[in-house]
């Protein structure tokens, strides 16, 4: 926990501070701004992005005074001036600050303290306005990428619809994203993502690029929710789009200044009095934005959901029979394509197995297989058009389980009771977030893991004591399943300061690390059966050496019995590689159980055997009974 | 990751060369680069590719000169070479969300007259599996001005 205290100081300390507290007041005349009501202040702080006393906006063409960072006043006065003066220049593009700052104008001129302004014709602005031609908006949640730690949690963007449009994929996006300066690898792109090292730019461009992103590139769900906004609403929304496109980027900080929680400042501005920005804690998740919009009555008009590739590929695998299942793979790895091959279905099967195979593998499908898909392809083009109702892009919400409206909340209070052998304990346990194999799967990916910074705290009753229990650092966990058309293996880390159970010794504990990867067979969403093999290092005084390293084996079933009940048995084995191999094999077996209760509230079940090898005699068993809620 | 990159590189090179003036020096990537020392210039290249091809490009406001290709050209190129592999397979089948997305670049509101076309000429439009987005776009051009339906009912023609 201390070290997690620490880490949070470090984390405000590296951070811009967000107050202007002890500031000198830098306005020496009352400012217009003064003068504002509540609500109008508060509109005027939304556009300028101010959280607490500070705006979250870095670039300097943002603001028109020299103060405006902390000032609002004095930012709202320096405006004014600027859409007097007819020869100011303003932005990246030197345009007149009349034609940057739309949405400013706009608000300002309604309040009716602009007043003798030049007038300024916004040629650029009329045209780029034109061209996104909106008449709605539409919120985007893109699904998790295990791949990439940084896109753990989802990323969410927005979708101008036009028209009259012939679908949506040649409508604009919006995005904020992260725009390092060169490729920084590992812990310092980690570090630098966290700590405000890349600046972030809204991203304005083609729906279809960020289709062929993430359904395709990524393999993400891309999850659709239609807003109803009023004209106004999102012509000043659109307003505010651009005075950010044409002035500023923000510092990029992975934790509450990310792609979501500045995309939602930039949306809220014409939400009056729905707080939609508001965080709940001091990371913002995706999730967050998406459950924010859904809990306001009327807002969200209705819900569509993209599958990845990969999910367009298994509906269409899931379609054919067993026979056709067959003629795909072979003829997928044949040299001699057929002449006038006539199956509809597995002609389309083959054509996305190698479409999927060619996203898979960065574009590096065989020159027998670039073969066979064009030979494919034409042979498809020769034969009657697919039936529309048979989409693979049609997809039933209501049988979407990563929704991300529907998920539990991140942080989790628990309290619990254990045995340990003869011990008996009581202890609580913080989780900062965020999902577990034994969690409700719902609004996740199914059989995934991400928990950061959990700790736990016991008092034991039999020696009357009270100990910290365990600290967990970070535990992730991809149960990818193994197909034919996508051999991924899946892998866990864990760095944890846990407890030793094979020692004779009370409460006694060690710092361990491992990373295990291997194969996972997945019949469905409900069931996952793993085996990962990998290092593992512990430290700990009360080691014979001080540490032990080696190698462990873990085998696991996860099933998900019915909605609100889910069951996991764990096997894991470690051998001592500086030990003898007999004398030194650890082996744990647990079984677990969570019931849901609700969305947010469980309880769990879980009972744990811990064996030494040729001494089963020292074994401790192990029994825990727990009830938490997320929040 | 490399395909996003390779695509955005080709949208790069179709801008230059189509367009009549240089693409340096202009655009969103340009500016951000130049003011705000932001962005390397591969990076630069990527945002150019995504702010002045796109919005700018398309729409002429990159605060730069204006391209010399006709608009509606640039957004039918830009859309055949970004998603080139999905419009071979819907284009094969002859519909699909990608090819109706296509028809309406050319302003063809029957995209079931325009699917069955471009299935019926998939080895004309798509003569190898190495077509560039540019020749796509040439060809489909050049099949829609050859039917009579299309040419008569596609306004972007």
């Amino acid at each position: 926990m201390r070290l997690f205290l620490l880490l949070v100081l470090l984390f405000n300390f590296l951070r811009p501070a967000d107050s202007s507290a002890g500031l000198p007041n830098i306005a020496l005349t009352p400012s217009l701004f003064d003068n504002l009501n509540p609500i109008q202040k508060s509109y005027w702080l939304k556009l300028l992005h101010y959280h607490k006393a500070q705006s979250r906006a870095d670039g300097e063409h943002f603001f028109l005074s020299s103060f405006g960072k902390s000032n609002p006043g004095a930012e709202l006065d320096s405006t004014i001036l600027a859409f007097q003066d007819p020869k100011a220049k303003s932005g990246w593009f030197n345009y007149h600050p009349q034609c940057v700052f739309r949405e400013r104008y706009n608000f300002l001129s309604k309040l009716g303290l602009l007043k003798d302004l030049p007038k300024i014709n916004c040629p650029e602005f009329d045209e780029w306005k034109k061209g996104l031609n909106a008449e709605s908006l539409t919120l985007v949640f893109s699904s998790s990428y295990p791949n990439n730690p940084s896109s753990l949690f989802g990323h969410t963007l927005i979708r101008l619809n036009q028209k009259n449009k012939q679908g949506d994929l040649l409508d604009y996006s919006i995005a904020f994203s992260a725009m390092p300066e060169k490729e920084d690898l590992g812990l310092v792109f980690a570090f630098k993502g966290m700590f405000g090292g890349y600046k972030g730019l809204l991203e304005i461009t083609k729906y279809y690029t960020k289709v062929n992103e993430y359904n395709d590139g990524e393999s993400r769900d891309l999850i659709e929710y239609d807003l109803n906004m009023s004209p106004d609403e999102l012509d000043r929304f659109i307003n505010h789009v651009w005075e950010i496109y044409q002035t500023t980027y923000f510092d990029y900080f992975f934790a509450d200044e990310n792609c979501s929680a500045v995309l939602v400042d930039i949306l809220a501005v014409p939400f009056e009095g729905e707080d939609v920005n508001s965080h709940e804690r001091w990371y913002y998740l995706p999730s967050e934005m998406i459950k924010r919009f859904k809990s306001i009555p009327g807002r969200v008009r209705s819900e569509h959901f993209r599958p990845s590739l990969k999910k367009q590929l298994e509906r269409t695998l899931q379609k054919l029979s067993p026979e056709d299942l067959t003629e795909v793979k072979k003829l997928s790895s044949s040299f001699d394509f057929p002449k006038d091959y006539q199956n509809i279905k597995a002609l389309d099967g083959v054509i996305a197995l190698l479409n999927f195979t060619r996203y898979r593998t960065k574009d590096r499908l065989s020159n027998y297989e670039k073969m066979i898909f064009r030979k494919s392809l034409i042979q498809r083009s020769q034969l009657p058009q697919q039936v529309q109702s048979g989409s693979l892009t049609e997809t039933k919400l209501s049988a979407q389980h990563n929704l991300p409206d529907k998920s539990h909340q991140p942080q989790k209070f628990s309290a619990f009771l254990r045995s340990e052998n003869t011990h008996s304990m009581v202890g609580i346990e913080f989780k900062e977030g965020y999902h577990d194999l034994m969690s409700n799967d719902e609004g996740y990916d199914p059989f995934s893991q991400f928990d950061f910074f959990t700790g736990s705290l016991i008092y034991d009753k039999t020696l009357n004591r009270i100990s910290f229990d365990q600290l967990t650092f970070v535990n992730l966990t991809s149960l990818h399943p193994y197909r034919f058309y996508d051999p991924q293996f899946s892998w866990t880390v864990k760095i944890v300061d846990e407890r030793i159970y094979d020692l004779n010794c009370d409460l006694c504990h060690k710092f361990s690390a491992k990373a295990y990867m291997g194969p996972t067979f997945s019949p469905n969403e409900k069931l996952a059966a793993a085996l990962m093999i990998g290092p593992f290092g512990e430290a700990s005084t009360h080691l014979e050496k001080g540490f032990r390293v080696g190698v462990g084996i873990q085998g696991s079933l996860m099933i998900q019995a019915n909605p609100k009940l889910k069951l996991g048995l764990i096997n894991e084995v470690k051998v001592d590689a500086t030990k003898k191999f007999k004398k030194d094999y650890y082996n744990q077996l647990s079984f677990k159980q969570s019931y849901f209760t609700t969305t947010n509230t469980e309880w769990r079940f879980e009972s744990a055997l811990v064996s030494k090898f040729r001494a089963f005699t020292t074994n401790t068993r192990l029994f825990q009974f727990n009830y938490g809620f997320f929040f | 990751m490399r395909i996003i990159i390779i695509a955005l590189l080709a949208i790069i090179s179709v801008s230059s060369a189509f367009a009549g003036d240089s693409s340096s020096g202009c655009g969103m990537g340009w500016e951000v680069a130049k003011n705000q020392s932001l962005v390397s210039s591969s990076t630069r290249a990527i945002v150019n590719a995504t702010f002045s091809n796109t919005i700018a490009m398309t729409l002429g406001t990159s605060g730069c000169a204006k391209h010399s290709i006709v608009n509606n050209d640039a957004k039918g190129i830009h859309f055949a070479e970004a998603n080139m592999n999905q419009l071979a397979i819907d284009m094969a089948r002859g519909n699909g969300e990608f090819v109706t997305s296509f028809a309406s670049v050319f302003g063809c509101q029957n995209s079931r007259a325009f699917g069955s076309m471009v299935q019926a000429n998939y080895e004309t439009v798509l003569p190898s599996d190495s077509t560039s987005g540019v020749e796509l776009y040439n060809n489909v051009k050049a099949q829609i001005k050859n039917n009579a339906t299309l040419s008569s009912t596609c306004s972007l023609i």
